[in-house]
């Protein structure tokens, strides 16, 4: 079990730094090429990742173990987006989910876990409750999907898309760009807040470390 | 395969994976991390439309629910700390007496 996760964690790295490649040399290929083969295994390979971590991470009962396989799981899923030719959004990714948000999650970790641990799993009719949800948005979900003739187009044959995706953040998108920092600062200020301890105001808090 | 539907495919599995987590588990952090891995899936969504209907609405939408998934998660962990110092577990089902 250990020496299956270690393999699994390693194959996300590598295959997020494969896709990194990837989408540095030919970013966009064209969509009837020699190189579709590649990019087929390219894409089985992240989605085997991916799909093996997101299992990992359900029946895991390690927490640390856990965020590792999540870990695994954005790198993969990073690298996906780099076939999908979303260099920005592949970086971003690995930058901040992978760099940021997981390094905060296990803080959370930490912080929380207690040895000798509790039931993992929920009661036996909420279970099959879940069970019967998560089965039937699936199976509907794949025949949505499945049946629908999606309408697409060719692949575009830009190299990057990485200033153009500037530019539409900072034109059409430019005021869900500014609530985004708004939100953001909104969540630091309501974390901190939340987690000071009891009958501690900040102005005290200052006082005292003066 | 890597096409379109292989991608939408990928998409919902991870989502399906992320959904039987959320409600299966019990650990608090567990479940934050199963709703991440549903954020994966719908983010992995977007993305593949953006790219076979070759627009970047996909990937500006992306961009955001990133920022979304950065804010939950410093918030949701925010809470967990909090929950877990009034209980002292990580269990949900410290916290029953929330439902309606």
């Amino acid at each position: 079990m250990r020496h299956a996760l270690r393999w699994i964690v390693m194959a996300g790295v590598w295959s997020a730094l494969a896709g990194t490649a990837w989408g540095a040399e030919a970013p966009v290929p064209p969509a009837e090429s020699s190189s579709t083969i590649l990019e087929a295994i390219a894409f089985y390979a992240m989605a085997a990742v991916a799909l093996l971590s997101g299992l990992a991470i359900l029946v895991s009962r390690n927490l640390v173990r856990n965020v590792v396989c999540l870990l695994a799981a954005l790198g993969a899923v990073a690298g996906l987006y780099f076939l999908l030719a979303a260099n920005l959004l592949g970086a971003i990714q690995l930058i901040v989910y992978a760099g940021g948000t997981l390094v905060l999650i296990t803080f959370g970790v930490m912080l929380t876990s207690r040895p000798g641990s509790d039931r993992q799993l929920v009661r036996g009719w909420e279970r099959i409750a879940g069970g019967v949800v998560c089965v039937t948005l699936f199976i509907g979900l794949c025949m949505v999907l499945l049946c629908t003739e999606w309408a697409t187009v060719a692949a575009s044959a830009e190299p990057t898309t990485v200033a153009a995706v500037g530019r539409a953040l900072l034109t059409d998108y430019l005021v869900p760009f500014e609530l985004a920092s708004v939100l953001l600062l909104v969540m630091l200020i309501g974390a901190a807040y939340l987690v000071r301890r009891d009958g501690e105001s900040g102005a005290e808090d200052d006082a005292d470390r003066c | 395969m890597a096409n379109l539907h292989g991608y939408l495919l990928l998409g919902a599995m991870l989502f399906g994976l992320g959904l039987v987590g959320f409600l299966a588990r019990r650990n608090l952090i567990v479940i934050f991390l199963s709703a991440e891995l549903m954020l994966q899936g719908v983010v992995l969504n977007l993305v593949g439309f953006g790219r076979f209907h070759r627009d970047l609405d996909g990937q500006a939408f992306a961009g955001f629910i990133l920022v979304i998934a950065a804010v939950e998660a410093g918030l949701g962990l925010a809470l967990a700390v909090l929950l877990l110092r009034r209980k002292g577990t990580p269990d949900v089902e410290a916290w029953r007496a929330l439902r309606g």
